[in-house]
């Protein structure tokens, strides 16, 4: 009985037992009602009608007995009245009880009454027509009679049909009440009976249910979750569901061990997979980093062989090309030391090199027994399978591997190798690249820094080079100088010789042009002269007047310095002639006039005119003269004296401290010996003029006599003068047919001795004035080419030249740009000290201007802060024209501006300094930047 | 035996011999440097010397009174200038400096100082970067002309326009001008900037360390040397490297390759500074 049916018929027999209960249930209390309605409908309104009919039987009796006693017609009436109505009543009730009674019983008793009641109203009637006849009383009486007995009759009637009415009443009470015990009897039992049945019903079927499903729980608890390869079965008993439970238990069992198996051949896939991958991840980390062939070699037989189980592995590794193509062998795993394996092959070699021909993998299972390889310590083993796989890169074998093992390879661990061999090709490949680029890099680092060495050593070279290039530069300088020195003074020989030629033809000529000029120039003179001498006659005749007076107003010391200022303007008088005689001795026209001279005077004079001088300066001041000098003494007077006095003043310019002294003396010969017109007189004087002064050194003695020098520039600004006085000194002693020399040590003191000819016929000059002249510059010049040649001079010249060029900020043009008036006359002022040209500019837009018209700028010093255009605009601008890409500009930034910096080197400044500016900062800065 | 040496044996023979005399004479081994540069060198002497065999410079060596420094001042190649490759002096302020303000004083060491314009910029950069108070400069060369010139501080005029670009592109603060002045020829470094630099004569072949230092500036000084100078040269940097320092090599060279590149850590790979790990 399947378990829906099994629900069915239990359920449904609970219901039908609970149908028949309920059924019995109303039928037992319809009947209770039906009882009761019988009791209440029936019987008691049966009773209720009979009491009604006797009520008003009772109460028409009355009316008629008050209506035969005393009535008047009107009671009468109203009586008869009534009595219709009861009577009527009466009939009605009596009709409607015959209607509802059902007893036969009570029916009969109701015709009895019905009968009893008629013959009542019969006789009732004959009353009242008697009545109303006024009959007799007697009649009335009679009739009244009759009257009282009927009424008893229907009295009674009534009480026995009321009597049996009520006893059917209680019956049926009785009965009810009886009726109600059952029915309380039967549902109780009805009650526990319907329990009974339903809870059997319920047990067996709970039985049954859970005795089958119990089953299955045992067997499903029996399954191991953890092994689901045996799952038990359960046995099927109902075809109901719970079979069909147990049934699709035992499917799904089923299934589970097919899944289960399923599986675990799957997971064995996979850890197969995952083996390889690992192994195959593991041989690819070992490749990194690897750089060398070999190693890789090693590292892969070490580590490929365990992993496959291989007790014997060698690997190869193609070399050469062509021909000479080979397999060397690279490593073993568990070699005999290097005998394991042949150490190489050529292709077709063997199997081995068949395997390389064929390019597949073989392996070899049917191993004779004499084959032995595997070494142990215990001794050779024979292996059971050997493979050769060769490894392939772009269709070629560059490597065979060979293992062998003691069991034999799974396809597993040959699919692995060959998974191995496929990606090792691309390693080997790549390895063998990376070794190239290892040994190329190497050898590129190795040129590299030999290349670097080498441009250092050109750097220095080259350095070297330059400072070579530059010396040599300097010396072609020099050579060129000398050169053009050369030629100039070759050419000039050569210009003066052939002007020489030119003068001789055009001597008359130019005689001529020369008298003319040495007129205007005499007449110049002449004037000159006398435009200076009339002031200064008025000096020396007033100090004469004074030396002399007539009235000795003046004491003697005053007098003195009154002829000390006469016989000084004196001097300036002949000074002023001197100097435009010094001029005509250059044209060779100053005339000397040889007169007799008293020697013996001389020291008078000198201490007479620098006494005064020596007292001032607090210096020793003597003159001594040689007994033999002879006093007489044929010179021109007025140019001898104004040597010495020359002389003189020179030396006592130029002494702070010690002694001057003049000695005067017969010429020594050998002093004689270095003038050249020695030969127009035997007496020669000397006189020297010896100081302990600053001295001179032996380079400035050379020049000190050319006209306006002196010691040196610093002596120049010390001491003052004009530095004429050596060279007049010079001309004059020339002119007297003398010289003067020095004899000097620098910080000890000078000695200058002038030599001078005892001439009493005065000195006969070889040429006339006009020839003189060009003869003597033509002597000029080749003295000149004399001299120049010296290699001092010439690098004297030089440097002079480099001093020239020491100062190199001198003549170069700088443009300021700048909005501030003050800033640019500061900087005016402070660059012109240096001999710099300046331009300025109060804004971009003019400095631009100017950089397009004038192109000589040198150096741009700009400000950045500017209205109209900008610094960094301008310099923008500047930097975009092609002339002025090198042109160095210099930014003038404030200090306070942060990132100035930046934008001043990405407008284009060349370099920048900070305002305030300090002049030496910006000078060492313009230095650097007009640096050649 | 061979009958004939080639001309190129009989030069390697001459050069070693060479060599060999000088190391005598002089104390300065230079066997272990670059024959060709050295060959280079003796050969541009030769050149100059109008001679025609290498031989004829060892009897100039052993006889002739002051040849012998004359070719060692050949053979050290001079060649140096302020802010010698910006990027190194840039990477150097941006990736070394922020590690030295940590030390409370700091010690470099600048081998093959040469003139000192490599030195002077260290020091300008240090000054800039606030360190140069802390630090001590000590600055050595094989040559000792040089380092009397680099005690100096006075620099060609006309090299100051360069230096200034260089300057600036080192990555400069200040006005390059602040650290100079100028006559008409030289310019000569601010003093204050010489005060922490020690100028001394130390020759990197046969000398050791004298000191443990936190920078070792050797540039384009090893590109003279074989690799085996190279790498005791390199060893010796390291033992006087304290731990942290760091080294910077030339342009050119690299550790990369050597057996010290597991040793150093790169700081800034292309301006060649490397960090002791």
């Amino acid at each position: 009985m399947s378990f829906k049916k099994r629900q069915i018929i239990g359920f449904g027999l609970i219901l039908l037992f609970l149908i028949v209960l309920l059924s019995i249930m109303v039928f037992t209390l319809n009947k209770l009602k039906t009882n009761m309605t019988e009791i209440v409908e029936d019987r008691y309104y049966k009773v209720q009608t009979v009491m009604d009919i006797r009520q008003l039987f009772s109460r028409s009796d009355r009316e008629i007995l008050y209506v035969a006693i005393d009535a008047d017609e009107k009671d009468i009436d109203t009586s008869l009245q009534t009595i219709n109505d009861n009577h009527a009543s009466i009939s009605e009730n009596i009709i409607k009880l015959s209607t509802i009674a059902n007893q036969t019983q009570s029916q009969q008793l109701l015709k009895k009454l019905d009968k009893q009641y008629t013959s009542y109203t019969d006789t009732e009637s004959k009353i009242i027509q008697l009545i109303k006849a006024n009959g007799s009383s007697a009649e009335l009486n009679e009739l009244m009679e009759e009257q009282r007995t009927k009424r008893l009759e229907v009295l009674s009637t009534l009480d026995e049909f009321k009597e049996y009415q009520e006893g059917i009443m209680i019956d049926t009470l009785k009965s009810s009440q009886q009726t109600y015990n059952d029915m309380i009897k039967f549902t109780i039992f009805a009650v526990f009976f319907s329990i009974l049945v339903i809870s059997t019903i319920l047990s067996w079927m709970i039985r049954s249910t859970s005795k089958e499903l119990q089953s299955i729980t045992k067997v499903i608890q029996k399954i191991n979750f953890k092994n689901l390869s045996a799952i038990p079965r359960i046995t099927i008993q109902t075809k109901d569901e719970i079979g069909e439970i147990a049934s699709s238990f035992n499917e799904m069992a089923g299934s589970l061990e097919e899944y289960n198996q399923k599986e675990k051949d799957f997971t064995q896939k996979i850890s197969e997979q995952n083996w390889m991958q690992t192994g195959l991840a593991e041989i690819a980390t070992m490749y990194q980093r690897i750089v060398d062939i070999e190693e890789l070699g090693k590292r892969l037989i070490t580590r490929l062989a365990p992993m496959v189980g291989a007790s014997f592995g060698v690997f190869y590794i193609r070399r050469g090309q062509g021909e000479d193509t080979r397999f060397v062998k690279t490593a073993s795993y568990a070699g005999e030391g290097n005998d394991a394996g042949r150490s190489e092959f050529q292709i077709g070699e063997g199997l081995i090199g068949q395997c390389a021909i064929e390019k597949k993998s073989q392996i070899i299972t049917d191993i004779p027994d004499n084959y032995q390889l595997i070494t142990t310590g215990l001794g050779n083993v024979n292996p059971k399978s050997i493979i050769i796989m060769p490894v392939i890169f772009e269709d070629e074998v560059v490597g065979i591997l060979e293992m062998a093992s003691i069991v034999p390879f799974t396809s597993l661990q040959q699919n692995f190798l060959q998974r191995v061999l496929e990606t090792l090709g691309i390693t080997i490949n790549s390895v063998q690249g990376r070794m190239e680029i290892e040994r190329l890099l190497k050898e590129s680092q190795a040129q590299t820094e030999e290349l670097q060495a080498q441009s250092e050593e050109l750097q220095s070279q080259s350095e070297e080079l330059q400072a070579q290039s530059e010396e040599l530069q300097s010396q072609a300088e020099e050579l060129r100088m000398i050169n053009e020195q050369l030629s100039e003074r070759t050419h000039d020989a050569e210009e003066k010789s052939r002007e020489l030629e030119e003068a001789k033809i055009n001597l008359e000529e130019h005689a001529e042009e020369l008298r003319k000029s040495s007129k205007y120039k005499s007449e110049f003179m002449a004037n000159m002269s006398h435009e200076l001498r009339t002031p200064l006659n008025s000096i020396l005749i007033l100090s004469e007047m004074l030396e002399t007076p007539d009235d000795n107003s003046l004491d003697e010391e005053k007098q003195e310095f009154a002829r000390i200022i006469h016989s000084s303007g004196q001097d300036l008088l002949k000074l002023i002639n001197d100097i435009l005689d010094l001029s005509k001795v250059e044209v060779g026209k100053l005339k000397v006039q040889f007169d007799e001279m008293n020697m013996s005077e001389v020291p008078e004079l000198l201490h007479q005119n620098f006494d005064h001088v020596a007292l001032k300066k607090g210096l020793n001041f003597t003159v001594e003269k040689d007994e033999n000098v002879t006093n007489i003494f044929f010179t021109d007077q007025q140019r001898f004296q104004q040597i010495l006095k020359n002389l003189l003043s020179n030396a006592f310019k130029f002494t702070h401290e010690g002694t001057i002294s003049v000695h005067i003396k017969n010429a020594e010969k050998e002093n004689i010996k270095k003038l050249a017109h020695t030969e127009i007189t035997d007496e020669w004087v000397e006189i020297s003029v010896i100081d302990t002064g600053i001295g001179i050194s032996n380079e400035k003695q050379k020049i000190i006599f050319d006209a306006f020098q002196q010691g040196d520039g610093a002596t120049e600004r010390k001491y003052g003068g004009t530095g004429l006085g050596l060279s007049i000194s010079q001309e004059f002693a020339k002119l007297l047919g003398g010289w003067v020399f020095v004899d000097s040590e620098e910080g000890k003191g000078s000695n200058f001795t002038l030599l001078l000819p005892n001439l009493p016929s005065g000195i006969d000059l070889p040429l006339d004035e006009e020839v003189d002249s060009s003869v003597l510059t033509v002597a000029t010049s080749e003295n000149v080419v004399t001299e120049k040649i010296e290699p001092d001079q010439v690098n004297q010249e030089i440097q002079q030249l480099t001093q020239a060029n020491k100062n190199m900020l001198s003549n170069k043009t700088v443009l300021i740009v700048d909005d501030d008036h003050r800033n640019i006359f500061a900087l005016r002022n402070a660059l012109e000290s240096q001999g710099m040209e300046i331009i300025s500019a109060e804004n971009g837009f003019e400095c631009l201007e100017i950089l397009k018209e004038n192109n000589s700028v040198d150096a741009v010093l700009m400000d950045i802060m500017m209205p109209v255009m900008d610094g960094y605009e301008t310099m923008r601008n500047i930097r975009s024209q092609e002339i002025y890409q090198e042109l160095p500009i210099i930014a003038l930034t404030a200090k306070a501006m942060k990132g100035d910096r930046e934008k001043c080197l990405k407008a284009g400044a060349s370099d920048y300094i900070s305002k305030p500016l300090k002049i030496d900062q910006l000078l060492s800065v313009l230095r650097v930047w007009l640096a050649k | 035996m061979k009958d004939l040496l080639t001309t190129e044996e009989k030069e390697n023979i001459e050069i070693d011999l060479l060599l060999q005399a000088v190391y005598s004479v002089s104390g300065f081994d230079f066997q272990k440097y670059m024959r060709s540069s050295i060959k280079r060198r003796i050969i541009n002497r030769m050149r100059q010397e109008k001679m025609e065999k290498i031989s004829s410079l060892i009897e100039k060596v052993l006889y002739e009174k002051g040849f012998v420094e004359k070719l060692i001042d050949d053979f050290s190649i001079h060649v140096t200038e302020m802010f010698r490759d910006p990027e190194f002096f840039n990477a150097f302020r941006l990736k070394v400096v922020p590690f030295l303000k940590e030390f409370p004083t700091i010690r470099i060491w600048h081998a093959g100082c040469s003139t000192g314009e490599e030195v002077f910029s260290m020091a300008i950069l240090l000054k800039e970067e606030g360190l140069y108070d802390r630090t001590k400069i000590y600055a050595t060369d094989i040559n000792e002309k040089v380092i009397l010139q680099a005690k100096e501080g006075i620099l060609p005029l006309n090299q100051m326009q360069s230096y200034t670009k260089n300057y600036l592109a080192a990555g400069g603060k200040q006005e390059f001008s602040k650290y100079y002045s100028t006559d008409y020829q030289n310019a000569y470094l601010d003093a204050n900037l010489l005060k922490n630099i020690v100028f001394f004569q130390h020759n990197l072949v046969t000398d050791g360390s004298f000191n443990e230092f936190h920078v070792i500036i050797c540039r384009n000084v090893m590109i003279y040397f074989t690799g085996e100078l190279q790498n005791s040269v390199n060893q010796l940097f390291y033992d006087s490297l304290c731990h942290d320092g760091f080294i910077g090599i030339g342009s050119k060279e690299t550790l990369r390759s050597s057996v010290f590149s597991e040793k150093y850590k790169e700081i800034a790979s292309q301006e060649n500074i490397y960090r002791k790990i």
